[in-house]
Formats: C-alpha cells, structure tokens, sequence
C-alpha cells in the first residue's frame, strides 16, 4: 500500500513540474522565460501593440499582463480568464485542440452550425472559439521566429494584425469587415509557416 | 487491498460474459463473437475539425465568422 501510495505521490509531482505555462507575444499568463539580460526592456512601456510584441518577441514575457485583445474591453476580467482556460489547448492538436477549444469557449455542442442552431446565447462562445483559433495562428507566427523563419518585425507585423482582428471581435464589429481582415491576413501568410 | 483488486478483475471478467442488448439484437458472449457493423445511421459523426496548420485554423476561422453572420 505504502508502495503504491509513494509511486502516485511521485507520478503527482512529476505531471504537476511538467505543465507548462505557455508563453506569449501578445501578453497574458506566462512563461516560458527566455534568457535574458540583467536589466531587460520593459516592453509595457512601447506606446504601440507591434512595438510591444516585438519587444515581447525578442526578450521573452518578463512579467504576467493583460492580453492585448483585453485591453480593448471596460471588462476584461473574461476574456484573460479564457486566455488563461485555454493555455493547456494548445499543447495538443488534431481534433483534441479543437475540442479544447470549444469546451473551453462554452459550446455545448461539436460544430459552429449546430452551435449557432442554439440562438442568440451561442454567439460569445462562437467569439471566443473565433479568438482561440486566432491565438493558434500567432502561435504558429511565434514559433517561427524562434525558428528563425520570419525576423521578430515580420513576426510582430502579423501578430499585431492578429491582434487587431481579435479587438474586431470582441468589439463585435461587423462580420463582412472581420472576414475582409481575416482574407487579407490568409492572403500574407508566409507559406513556410504551416 | 487484494479484496479490492480481486473484485475489479472479476467484474472485468464477468463484464465480457454478460449478455447485453443493443439496437434490439441480444449479444451473448460478447469476447467470442465478432462484433457486427453498427446501421449508418446510428454511427455519430465525429464533428471536431482537425487542427494540424495554419490553413486547418483559416478555414474553422472562416466556418466560424459565417456563425456569426
């Protein structure tokens, strides 16, 4: 019995070490802490969102923030709340991510159209569903300045334009002007970042 | 402890022999037989979307703002 309790003690220890926080450009919960110097820049005080990022892209995240989409909101104690929910999403991927996704938004369904079937109360779960698949892409953008595939401004340009389409969002612009966002986004993005 | 491990062997055991029923049609024996097709339309669409890259996000995105409309 003591065996057992012992090996479930230390399986409890070495799953709790092992997760870990994700880090990101666009602020939030953090960190995968990158090296850096002694005194590093504090990218809160660049006065606009690509400045920030790129700041945050080449020093890494030195403290926890409000995401930058939040910012945009009078409350915006939700919208952290679901970057902090879906940090474990993106560690997996397939349809895994994508049902973390949408669990984490509030579906109560598998699909946006059978979601939506549900009415008006679906939509700030189809809005969150929308932020986390965009939070993928600069994900996607991140690590391909860490792969050194883009430089840190090209990254922050399309990080920044990310982070635009998300404030759409959230500020429930119109669908046809996020959608011609989004388009134009598509239409830039860099072929060797799958 | 033993009790306990002992217990949840034999219903494992005891689970593959019970006969059960399922879409009208009793299965006895269930270990033995090979299990039957189940009809089309009972079979449940898996309707997550496979995230694998950047153009599986664009395209849930675009699926996604047509929600919205």
């Amino acid at each position: 019995m003591k065996k057992f309790l012992s090996i479930f003690v230390v399986l409890l220890l070495l799953c709790s070490v092992s997760v870990l926080a994700k880090g990101g450009s666009s602020g939030g919960t953090i960190v995968k802490p990158k090296v850096v110097e002694a005194d590093p820049t504090d990218c809160e005080s660049f006065a606009t969102v690509k400045e920030r990022v790129k700041c945050r892209l080449e020093n890494g995240q030195q403290k926890e923030t409000t995401p930058e989409p939040c910012r945009q909101l009078a409350i915006a104690a939700k919208c952290v709340q679901y970057y902090k929910d879906t940090i474990t999403c993106y560690d997996l991927n397939g349809k895994e991510k994508d049902q973390c996704f949408k669990t984490k938004a509030g579906f109560e369904t598998k699909d946006v159209r059978s979601e939506r079937a549900r009415g008006e109360p679906s939509l700030g779960a189809i809005r969150y569903y929308a932020l986390a698949l965009l939070y993928d892409l600069e994900e996607r953008a991140e690590d391909a300045v860490d792969e050194n595939e883009l430089t840190a401004d090209e990254g922050a340009q399309l990080i920044s334009e990310i982070i635009e389409i998300k404030v759409k969002i959230l500020g429930k612009a119109p669908v046809s002007e996020i959608k011609s966002d989004v388009a134009e986004l598509r239409a830039q993005w860099p072929s060797e970042i799958r | 402890m033993k009790v306990l491990l002992l217990l949840i062997v034999g219903m494992v055991l005891l689970s593959g022999c019970d006969p059960y029923e399922k879409d009208g049609i009793i299965y006895e024996h269930v270990i033995d037989q090979e299990m039957p097709d189940l009809p089309a339309e009972t079979v449940q669409p898996d309707d997550y979307t496979d995230i694998q890259t950047a153009e599986d996000d664009f395209e849930a995105l675009d699926e996604t703002l047509d929600g919205l409309e």
